[in-house]
């Protein structure tokens, strides 16, 4: 090649509330949405990212740096994971539909797990509530429900 | 353990049901009119997380949330909303996440003890296993009667009760994660009873592969009542509740008793001549040849004869006590058995020698052989007096996963009493 210096290509990307971030190709890359659309190129030098806001980009960013490091071993790569997710459960919602939005798969996997690791201890009554869900079982039902799968109600946390 | 709620009546799907969630105002109202109480709760002293609520909406994504989680809060959280027991009991839900369960963790060795009841040894495999049994005790509401459990399948048991004030003998398929049963009714002409005469039945096996389908069959092996010594087939569907006679009278010399659940047959091993597999699907019985027997021996005894990971094994042993043995795998053509493993246990012996007895003989039964995708990781679990021992055949390594009670292994048996997985 003629050219002596590799230069190394850069993205900008633009969140919701309008906050630039600079990143190499190669890390922003790895976001599916993104890459379909720098191969479409129906991106210019700035790519809009009208779902996600800075501070869950911020978060984003820190875990694509981690991930496109091709001399991290499993092992330490899987301690960065669990270390990643020891989150507020609101900051992994956020972070779950950014990485769902983004189309990045493995972090999508890593915070629904935590999600499922948080709530397999719950009882339905706090998962309605942190998911603001309204149950529309009728008493009888509900008790219906309870009774043939009482096992399942024993030794769960109390709210 | 895979199943959810397979083989027994799951609640349909709501066609649309993705917008189940998008509650309209109005209905939110009036639900709070009607449990002002609940409302208020929510309301104001809410935890509420907003985007929680977004991911919830969106179907996709919380089905993969609902995958990460264990059974037991899975069926728990049938009870948040409408919305979430469809998608839990949803047949497409139960396929995808029986799917991703992959090796079992843990072992249920059903005692041969003398009682009767349904106590159960639990052996955890890995060391991230946990120590206790995921589901809960196993008791049939309402049997007061003896039982015994048949055969495992999938998740599924077979189970036997009998005796009891009105000497009855039925047949249950029981889903031990959900504790529901299902009792088989009679096949028409025909009752189940707990005595060899003639007309008998023989045995009913569990057919049940929740990753093709959400139903399951039952084969019931019974004395043809037309031609002496010869044997009739009738199955069972939960998709129809219905038997069906299948196959004419045949003569086979076989224990229907072990049968094991495979490519999509149930196989019966033979003690002499020829073996046999009754095809489930397309109704039809075949023959299985048996590995030749050694040079000098006359007999054969059977060690241990089940399916781990879509292969069928089967161990033997010949002649005098030994501490070697072959593991035997079947072609999935039936055309015969090759030799997957050849295991020696004599260092398991040494480490462990109550094993031992006098100078010739050894007391141990082999529990399982666990197959795993990558041959390195497959493993036997063996019962040696007072414990189970795990052996991994990639670099002959054993140790104890757990103590088992001396009385509820019975070294007799030439096979251990039935497994099943979880």
């Amino acid at each position: 090649m003629a050219t002596t210096t590799t230069e190394t290509k850069m993205l900008t990307l633009c969140t919701s509330d309008k906050q630039q971030f600079q990143i190499e190709e190669t890390i922003a890359l790895q976001a599916v949405t993104i890459r379909n659309m720098v191969e479409d190129e129906c991106a210019s030098n700035v790519i809009p990212l009208p779902n996600v806001n800075s501070k869950i980009m911020i978060q984003i960013i820190e875990y694509l740096k981690k991930h496109v490091d091709s001399s991290v071993s499993k092992e330490d790569m899987e301690k960065f994971d669990s270390a990643f997710v020891e989150k507020k459960l609101s900051e992994i919602f956020d972070i779950i539909l950014a990485a769902n939005y983004l189309n990045i798969k493995n972090l999508l996997d890593i915070c629904c797990q935590r999600v499922a690791d948080v709530m397999k201890n719950k009882s339905p009554e706090w998962v309605r509530r942190t998911f603001n869900i309204v149950n529309d079982f009728t008493a009888e039902e509900e008790a219906k429900i309870r009774k043939e799968h009482e096992w399942a109600f024993e030794g769960v946390d109390e709210d | 353990m895979g199943s959810i709620e397979f083989g027994f009546k799951s609640i349909p799907i709501r066609h649309g049901s993705k917008h189940h969630q998008k509650i309209p105002k109005q209905y939110f109202l009036n639900h709070s009119q009607q449990r002002p109480f609940f409302f208020y709760t929510t309301v104001m002293t809410s935890t509420r997380i907003p985007s929680a609520h977004t991911v919830a909406g969106d179907d996709d994504l919380l089905t993969e949330i609902l995958l990460c989680l264990p059974i037991k809060p899975l069926v728990l959280f049938k009870s948040v909303s409408k919305h979430w027991l469809s998608l839990i009991t949803n047949p497409h839900f139960c396929r995808r996440r029986s799917r991703g369960i992959g090796a079992p963790s843990g072992l249920f060795l059903y005692r041969s003890s003398i009682d009767f009841s349904l106590e159960c040894d639990f052996i955890p495999l890995e060391d991230t296993s946990p120590t206790k049994p995921p589901v809960g005790t196993l008791t049939f509401v309402n049997f007061p009667n003896r039982r015994r459990i048949w055969q495992s399948c999938n998740g599924l048991l077979c189970c036997f009760t009998f005796g009891g004030p009105d000497a009855k003998c039925n047949y249950h398929i029981y889903n031990p994660t959900i504790h529901r049963f299902t009792t088989l009714p009679n096949p028409a002409g025909r009752v189940f009873r707990n005595s060899r005469r003639v007309g008998s039945v023989h045995a009913v096996n569990l057919a049940f592969d929740p990753l093709k389908l959400p139903h399951y069959k039952a084969v019931c092996v019974y004395d043809s009542q037309i031609l002496p010594e010869q044997f009739e087939i009738e199955v069972y569907s939960s998709e129809t509740g219905l038997w069906r006679h299948s196959a004419d009278p045949f003569s086979a010399k076989v224990n229907f008793e072990l049968g094991v659940f495979w490519n999509c047959a149930i196989n019966w091993v033979s003690y002499q001549g020829n073996s046999l597999y009754f095809n489930v699907d397309e109704e039809r019985l075949g023959t299985m040849p048996m590995p030749p027997l050694p040079y000098g021996c006359e007999g054969r005894k059977l060690r241990y004869f089940a399916e781990s990971c879509d292969h069928l094994h089967l161990i033997e042993s010949y002649g005098p006590p030994t501490t070697q043995f072959n593991v035997y795998e079947m072609a999935k053509d039936y055309s015969g058995w090759s030799v997957k493993y050849l295991v020696d246990l004599d260092p398991v012996m040494d480490a462990f020698p109550e094993s031992i007895v006098g100078l010739l003989d050894y007391k141990f039964l082999i529990i399982s052989f666990l197959r795993r995708n990558s041959d390195e990781e497959s493993f036997l679990v063996l019962g040696i007096p007072g414990k189970a021992i795990r052996y991994n055949f990639s670099d002959k390594t054993f140790k104890k996963l757990c103590d088992v009670p001396r009385d509820h292994l019975n070294f007799e048996l030439d096979h251990a009493p039935n497994v099943w997985m979880v």
